[in-house]
């Protein structure tokens, strides 16, 4: 046991840093766009239309106010639908990027709102399109607060990954139940603990330093 | 350049509707700085917004060089608005982008080339004087300078039209001449049509040709602003014009008013001075012709469109018969000379 303990360790890093990366990655294609969406329907914005604006806006409510411990176990059809399997750390990828996108679209719409609205009257009166609007004022004049919320959605992902890891996801977390946990085994307990402190403290740095230097512009 | 034709917006709440543009019809020459003055509420903000179609109106017509807003489709609308500038009161500058950036992005939007657009920003750059700060961001620059930055960018796509959403209205009074002679500069080199809101009469005496009088989303009054100036009708656009020529209300002598004239009281004249009329001394040429004496109770000169023009509050000693004869030879000066009857006081 103590022999390969380290490649243990590594490997269920391994899987960790691939489930929270892997359903970011998930949930940020998907959770942008909804993002997005939510906020040029609102009524005073650029594209108002109130039934997709409310539908969207109580999905993703919905979607947010379920745990994450029981969305995990009640979409394992969903699961299985999707990856044929409900167990393992692909699998878990569906539950960690379903409860994300909700996550990631209520931080991109609150993101989008921080955008002055003379920015995007200024860009009307240039004669931009609905898209160009998007793309050329509300992405980027919103790109520090967009990073600063994707940073906390992985910091986030980091803790449901390890909950995932309970119903057989892999990575640290299931690591530190099956050995930390049930075997008592406190120096695996404590490692993963420390790797996982570690692993969050690495995003959170990596998102700081991504923000600072867009935030250029902005506090000089 | 401009035409507005019974044009009309409204905006529709819950319970009631408020009108904030009520018929407005309004022309613009080519070439010209057309200014439209009015306390904030009168509908100023929106009835520029209605000009590019930031705000559609409710009903009526915008005309800009012959084309018809209203008939454009989506796309024909937005190469439309390419040739409308505009500027604002916050300058509405993209905090992620350099001043150069800021102002390529109209080109972008427009989808000029990288060699157009560096060509054409660097040239505005020198324009509004700003070369040395082109890799500077928004936040490093002061009111003056974001302002200088936002007429390049709306001047970016050689614009026809340029609207200007009281754009010195955030900025202090040196600043606020700087931007104006920049923009008085812009209209004379490129003939641009300048169509401004202002609640300054600051900014519709130095460098409007034409100014209008909005209130409760109707023009009450329009006219030259020399002629606004002297001959100002509505009692709005005197209060604008008092105000700003710094005429104090005279709670002494005002208490004491008669309308009507009674032996022993003198006559309060306002006199109202146009061009050379201003450095000849004309009171007291005149004072000595019908043996009056005059004291000056108030008195200021202000250049209005490159003329001198010099507001007076005057008090008259004499019997009637010699005041009468004062100001009606006054009154054959016509246009450069105007004399109205305030009152009379002891």
């Amino acid at each position: 046991m103590p022999t390969n303990i380290w490649g243990l360790l590594l490997q269920a890093f391994a899987e960790t840093v691939y489930m929270v990366f892997a359903a970011g990655i998930i949930s940020f294609v998907i959770g942008i766009p909804i993002g997005i969406l939510l906020c040029i329907s609102d009524k005073n914005h650029i594209a108002p239309n109130p039934i997709v604006n409310q539908c969207l806006a109580t999905v993703v409510n919905i979607g947010r106010s379920i745990p994450f411990i029981i969305l995990m176990v009640a979409i394992i059809p969903v699961t299985r639908w999707i990856t044929g399997t409900s167990i393992g750390t692909t699998a878990a990828l569906v539950p960690l990027a379903v409860s994300a996108i909700p996550f990631v679209a209520k931080i991109a719409e609150n993101a989008f709102k921080q955008v002055a609205h003379g920015l995007l009257e200024t860009g009307k009166s240039m004669g931009a399109s609905n898209w160009q609007l998007i793309f050329y004022i509300l992405l980027p004049e919103s790109r520090v607060a967009l990073i600063n919320g994707l940073t906390l959605t992985l910091v986030t992902l980091v803790s449901f990954s390890a909950m995932a890891g309970a119903i057989g996801g892999g990575g640290l977390g299931d690591l530190a139940i099956r050995y930390g946990y049930q075997r008592f085994n406190s120096f695996i307990m404590i490692i993963t603990v420390v790797i996982l402190v570690g692993l969050v403290q690495i995003i959170q740095l990596l998102g700081n330093k991504l923000s600072s230097i867009y935030n250029l512009g902005k506090h000089q | 350049m401009i035409e507005l034709i019974n044009l009309y917006k409204s905006y529709q709440s819950k319970d009631n509707s408020v009108i904030a543009v009520n018929g407005i019809n309004l022309n613009v020459a080519a070439g010209k700085i057309f200014g439209i003055i009015g306390l904030s509420g009168a509908g100023k903000s929106t009835l520029i917004r209605c000009v590019n179609f930031l705000e559609k109106p409710s009903s009526g017509e915008v005309v800009i060089n012959g084309k018809y807003l209203s008939q454009l489709s989506n796309s024909e609308l937005h190469q439309t608005q390419q040739k409308i500038g505009m500027i604002f009161q916050h300058f509405n500058l993209l905090n992620s982008r350099t001043v150069f950036a800021n102002i390529a992005l109209p080109l972008e939007l427009a989808g000029s080339s990288k060699q157009d657009i560096n060509l054409k920003v660097n040239s505005l750059l020198q324009l509004v004087d700003l070369t040395d700060k082109k890799n500077n961001y928004p936040s490093q620059l002061s009111g003056g300078q974001k302002q200088r930055v936002a007429i390049a960018r709306a001047l970016a796509n050689d614009p026809e039209v340029l609207l200007c959403d009281e754009a010195t209205s955030a900025l202090d009074p040196q600043t606020t001449d700087a931007i104006l002679s920049l923009l008085k500069q812009i209209n004379n080199k490129l003939n641009i049509t300048i169509l401004l809101i202002t609640h300054e009469m600051e900014v519709v005496k130095n460098i409007c040709d034409q100014v209008a009088v909005i209130d409760q989303g109707k023009i009450i009054e329009a006219s030259t602003v020399e002629n606004f100036f002297l001959n100002p009708q509505t009692q709005l656009a005197q209060n604008f014009v008092r105000t700003f020529c710094n005429e104090k209300p005279m709670p002494e002598i005002s208490v004491e008013f008669q309308p009507q004239y009674s032996e022993g009281k003198n006559l309060i004249v306002r006199l109202t001075f146009v061009g050379n009329k201003v450095a000849e001394p004309l009171v007291t040429k005149l004072a000595k012709k019908f043996n009056i004496d005059v004291s000056i109770l108030q008195a200021d000169i202000e250049t209005v469109n490159e003329k001198t023009m010099g507001f007076l509050v005057v008090e008259l000693y004499g019997d009637k018969q010699k005041t009468t004869e004062f100001i009606d030879h006054l009154a054959t000066y016509e246009t450069s000379v105007k004399a109205e009857v305030l009152g009379y006081a002891n």
